[in-house]
Parts: C-alpha cells; sequence; structure tokens
C-alpha cells in the first residue's frame, strides 16, 4: 500500500469511526463515560457503512458526508455546553503497569499482522474466494453486479465485509488488497476493545486488561484476523451484542439506546455471516424469554432491541430474497436425508468428540489460558451476584444456544462430516471466544487491582 | 498473603502466556514468502498484460473462457488446477471467468516451459503474454 493509499484507508476509517461514535453517543445514557462511547464507535460505524454500500453504492461518499453532518449537528446542540471535560483528566492519569504492557502487546501484535498484511496482501484462500470477489463485483461490476456476484464462491453469503471492504476502496480510489487485511486487523482491536472496555466498566482495569491480553494472545485469532476471515468481524458483533445487554442490565435508568445498540450488532452478525442468523434469532428468543414473569421490562427491552435490529435486517430480507441463491447446505436435500442423519448416532459422537478436541486447540495457542483463567477467577473470587444476574445468564444461554444450533447443522450437514468439522469448527468456535472471555470475566469479583492484577482483600 | 501471591502468580502467568502466543505469530509472519511469491499475486502479474490488451482492444469483453492443458486434452481439471481457474477468476472480477471454449474470448493458462497443446480450431490465438497465458477469440468475433 503507498502512503497516498494510507492516507485515504486512514480516512475512510477516520469517517467510519466519526459516523460510529456519533450514533452510538445519541444512544448511550449520559452519564455513560465517553471512552466506553468510542469503544463501541469503530464497530458502530463499519457496520452502518457497510450498509450505506449496500443500499447505495454509487453516491456512497454523498450519504456519508450527509449523514456525518445530521450527526454533528445534533452532536453540536446537545453537546452546546463543552463535554470536553472529562477529557481533561486524562492528562493526569497515569497508566497502571498492566496498561502499558497491554498498549505494548497491541502495538507489538499490529506491527506484527501490518507485516503479514504486506506479504499476503489477499489473505487466505476465503478473503480472495469470497469476501474480496463479492467486493469487487460490489465495487466495480456496474449495474448487475447482483447478477454478476453469483459466479463467485458462496455468493449467498452476507455483505457487511465486502461492504466494509468496499467503503474503504472507494475513499482510496483503487482496489488496494492490503486494505482488506488492515480491515480484518481493525475488526481485531474493535473485538478487544470492546472485551477490555467493557469489563473496565462492570468490573474492574485489571480484569479488563488481562481478557484482552487473552484475546490478543490467541494466535489462530488475530491470524485469522489479517487474514480477512469473516469469522473474526462476526466475533466482534457477537461480543458487542452481549457487552451491551450487560451495559444495558447494569444501568439503572435502562436506556433504550443501549439495548437498540445491542439489537444493531445482532443485526450486524447477521449481516456479516450466515452463522450470524442464528444468533440473532437466539439473541432475540433469549431476550423475550421472560415475557411471562416479567412482562412489561421484557417488552421494553425487545422494542429497542427490534429497533435497532430493523435497519441490518432489511438488508438481510432484501439480500436474501432477491439476490442470494439458496445455501448449498439447504439446496436439493430430500427430508429422508435429512432423517437419515438425525437417527445416526455416530455423527452425534464424531461431533462431540470434535468439540472435545478442538474446543481445547482452536486458539492456535502454545500457552492455552483455560487453566490460567479458571485459576485467576477461582482466586480473585465469584461474584454470586453475577451468575445469578439476568445480563450474565443470558448471554451464556445465547452462547449455549447458538452452539446448539451449530451441532445440529453439523448432524444434517449434507458435507462429508470429517471434512466439514475440520475445516469449520475452529472458526465457529472464534465466534463466541471474545463472548466467553468477557462471560468469564464478568464473573470476577470487583475488587481487584489495577496495578497488579491482585485482590485487595 | 498466600492467595494474594498465587492470584499475582497467574495474573503474570497470563501475561508471559500472551507473549509467548504472541511470540509464535511472530515467527510465523517472519517466515512467509515475500509479497512477489504470493499465489494470487503471481496469477495477477502473470494475467494483467492480458488485462492490457483486452483494454486496449475489446474493453467490453465481459465474460471470458478458461482453458488449461489438461482441460484441452480431454481430461477433468485437478486440485491444482481448479485453484490456479479460482484465483484467475478472482483476479479478473468485474470480468467474468467461466471454463471451456464457448466465449467469444477464451485465457489458455498453461506452464510457461511446457509446449501448448493443440488448440480447437474455432479459436485463434490474439495475443500471448509470455507469461503463461495466451489471450483466444473466436474466428467469427470481430
Amino acid at each position: 500500500m503507498t502512503p497516498r493509499d494510507l492516507i485515504f484507508f486512514t480516512l475512510a476509517i477516520l469517517i467510519a469511526g466519526s459516523i460510529g461514535y456519533l450514533i452510538a453517543d445519541r444512544l448511550c445514557p449520559r452519564n455513560f463515560p465517553r471512552w466506553l462511547v468510542w469503544a463501541f464507535a469503530p464497530v458502530t460505524g463499519l457496520g452502518i457503512c457497510s450498509l450505506i454500500v449496500f443500499f447505495f453504492r454509487r453516491p456512497m461518499t454523498t450519504v456519508d458526508a450527509m449523514l456525518l453532518t445530521v450527526l454533528l449537528l445534533f452532536w453540536f446542540r446537545s453537546h452546546r455546553k463543552s463535554s470536553f471535560a472529562e477529557y481533561r483528566d486524562i492528562s493526569s492519569w497515569r497508566a497502571p503497569i498492566l496498561a502499558v504492557v497491554f498498549a505494548m502487546v497491541v502495538g507489538w501484535s499490529v506491527g506484527s499482522l501490518v507485516i503479514r498484511v504486506e506479504r499476503y496482501p489477499n489473505g487466505l484462500t476465503d478473503a480472495w474466494a469470497i469476501w474480496n470477489s463479492h467486493a469487487k463485483y460490489l465495487a466495480a461490476g456496474g449495474k448487475t453486479w447482483w447478477l454478476d456476484i453469483q459466479n463467485t464462491f458462496h455468493p449467498d453469503y452476507p455483505l457487511l465485509l465486502p461492504g466494509v471492504v468496499v467503503h474503504t476502496w472507494r475513499y482510496i480510489g483503487n482496489n488496494s488488497p492490503d486494505a482488506t487485511g488492515f480491515v480484518g486487523i481493525l475488526f481485531e482491536l474493535a473485538a478487544v476493545v470492546v472485551l477490555a472496555a467493557t469489563l473496565i466498566k462492570l468490573r474492574s482495569p485489571a480484569i479488563g486488561l488481562l481478557m484482552g491480553l487473552v484475546l490478543i494472545g490467541s494466535p489462530a485469532y488475530v491470524h485469522n484476523a489479517a487474514s480477512e476471515y469473516a469469522d473474526v468481524p462476526l466475533s466482534v458483533f457477537v461480543v458487542s451484542t452481549i457487552a451491551l445487554i450487560c451495559l444495558y442490565e447494569s444501568d439503572e435508568s435502562k436506556s433504550p439506546g443501549l439495548i437498540a445498540l445491542a439489537g444493531f450488532m445482532a443485526g450486524c452478525a447477521a449481516w456479516t455471516k450466515n452463522e450470524g442468523v442464528p444468533f440473532a434469532l437466539v439473541t432475540v428468543a433469549v431476550l423475550l424469554a421472560p415475557v411471562f414473569w416479567s412482562p412489561s421490562a421484557t417488552v421494553r427491552r425487545i422494542a429497542g432491541f427490534a429497533a435497532g435490529l430493523a435497519l441490518p435486517l432489511a438488508a438481510i430480507v432484501y439480500f436474501k430474497l432477491k439476490i442470494a441463491p439458496p445455501n448449498d447446505l439447504f439446496e436439493n436435500r430430500t427430508s429422508a436425508d435429512v432423517l437419515a442423519k438425525i437417527a445416526d448416532p455416530s455423527r452425534y459422537l464424531m461431533i462431540l468428540k470434535s468439540y472435545g478436541s478442538i474446543g481445547w486447540t482452536f486458539g492456535g495457542w502454545v500457552f492455552n489460558p483455560f487453566l490460567p483463567i479458571l485459576a485467576f477467577i477461582g482466586l480473585a473470587g465469584i461474584d454470586r451476584s453475577v451468575l445469578r444476574s439476568f445480563s450474565w445468564r443470558a448471554g451464556v444461554a445465547i452462547i449455549g444456544l447458538l452452539q446448539v444450533g451449530y451441532f445440529v447443522i453439523y448432524v444434517i450437514t449434507p458435507l462429508d462430516l470429517n471434512y466439514h468439522l475440520n475445516s469449520s469448527l475452529d472458526r465457529l468456535l472464534m465466534h463466541v471466544w471474545p463472548g466467553c472471555l468477557l462471560l468469564a470475566g464478568m464473573t470476577v469479583r470487583k475488587e481487584v487491582s489495577p496495578r497488579t492484577g491482585s485482590s485487595q482483600q | 498473603m498466600i492467595r494474594k501471591t498465587l492470584l499475582w502468580l497467574v495474573g503474570a502467568a497470563l501475561v508471559i502466556g500472551t507473549f509467548w502466543n504472541l511470540h509464535i505469530v511472530d515467527s510465523g509472519v517472519a517466515g512467509l514468502e515475500p509479497r512477489g511469491e504470493e499465489d494470487v499475486t503471481v496469477i495477477e502479474n502473470k494475467y494483467l498484460p492480458i488485462e492490457y490488451e483486452l483494454i486496449r482492444k475489446y474493453p467490453n469483453a465481459k465474460r471470458i473462457g478458461y482453458v488449461t492443458a489438461l482441460t484441452l486434452k480431454g481430461e477433468p481439471p485437478d486440485m491444482l488446477d481448479d485453484l490456479r481457474w479460482a484465483q484467475l477468476r478472482y483476479v479478473m472480477i468485474p470480468r467474468i471467468l467461466v471454463r471451456g471454449t464457448a466465449e467469444p474470448f477464451v485465457i489458455g493458462s498453461f506452464k510457461p516451459n511446457e509446449p501448448v497443446p493443440p488448440i480447437p480450431d474455432n479459436l485463434v490465438q490474439v495475443y500471448d503474454a509470455g507469461t503463461g497465458m495466451i489471450l483466444y477469440k473466436q474466428k467469427n468475433t470481430p
């Protein structure tokens, strides 16, 4: 990537981030620290920009500019009196040692991944064969792009990632392959930031930074990010949805904006990969579940969630009905074939065995963090009130039900089961990895020193 | 006190573990081949002269056929053949690459040092990129 391309790539990301911040700022309650709003800005902005590319395509930059102008006008109206006061404290902030280590690790990881993108500008197979192929047709395919896109692998896959790639390409002015890898790195960083910031807000800086470190230290996760596999963006939207549900439940005002933002994230998950559709569905089901014993709170919660979900859902429905061909897993299936697979116990055993083995190694670790995390939680003490909270239970239920959904797909898959498991299960587990770290971090008692990571008790 | 020390140690282990894991990522990156040797980049560089020729003479050519030595012999494509076809298909977007010789223009992809097998009678050579890729057109294509 030339310095000129890098400048315009940065501009594209700054515009997406600004749009994301201004939207998140309107939706988050006033009592929320602004750094937490910034944590959700990139992922919100990238989601919105992808939808703008899909709905408007050619006049994309005009829509970006108009949206940014309108949002800025709203922002200035609601922030007439300077809201920079809380940023003034930054100059007096002294970084705890763990934060310094965290910053160093982030810098190291990004540096390494940038080199990786330079060497492998087109990413690995999924990147060029699926996402960047879709992006190229979306960017330069003319009015018949929706027909031309059928000449790619998996034309039924949703278009969030290609949309984000096209957003950057339009600002750069060419189809820079490096931009696609940088987008992948951005999504990885967004996951780390959402995870760490949410835990810093709801638990403590030490827990937030430690869990963020564990995520950055998952080689397969960062490798997939720089290789532009869509599993990482999907995991960002999964963890953002769960984080926002937790923040909504912890907020006494029960700001509808927070749950609407959660709905938007769930919608973006479905707009990223087909696996995001069951995620959005189980999230709706879990949020609806308390309707029998707590109807008014549930209706309020689901109404806000549905409002946020609406825009990405509209894109998915339009795409699936008008553009996408049937999914290869469900095309030309007979009920007899599906029933035979459901009735075969050896398939269940094989899937369980794979979950057992791949579940232990999917991160590609040389130092597996599972046991140290469990030890850390055990030694720091478990906050039982969290285990009883709706938000934590909802998060666990969402991840659990999603895994049940994946399990069922494996049972009925028309592909060779062994091949299907070996080629995808590690990536499916990555969808929920940041979410699992968030829920694990949530269980730790709050009183952990940010400096040393040790309990103050 | 013991619990505090153990907690500190476990936290330190997680941090060191992160460094160790990142070292693995870093080592993997250090072992990558240079950018110019990456598969898709190689295919792109082989194809670019043909793209320039298409832009110069036939800018509106959208669907392009594709043959290899294997398919010209009437044999089914092997895995490598499939991979190269998929890579070229990606490189050529927004043009559309399809297998076979039925399109007005056809690209032949051959290994640089191997003799080119006889092509079907309905095709005439338009341009040899000298990279192992040759552009043909149908005899009746203007």
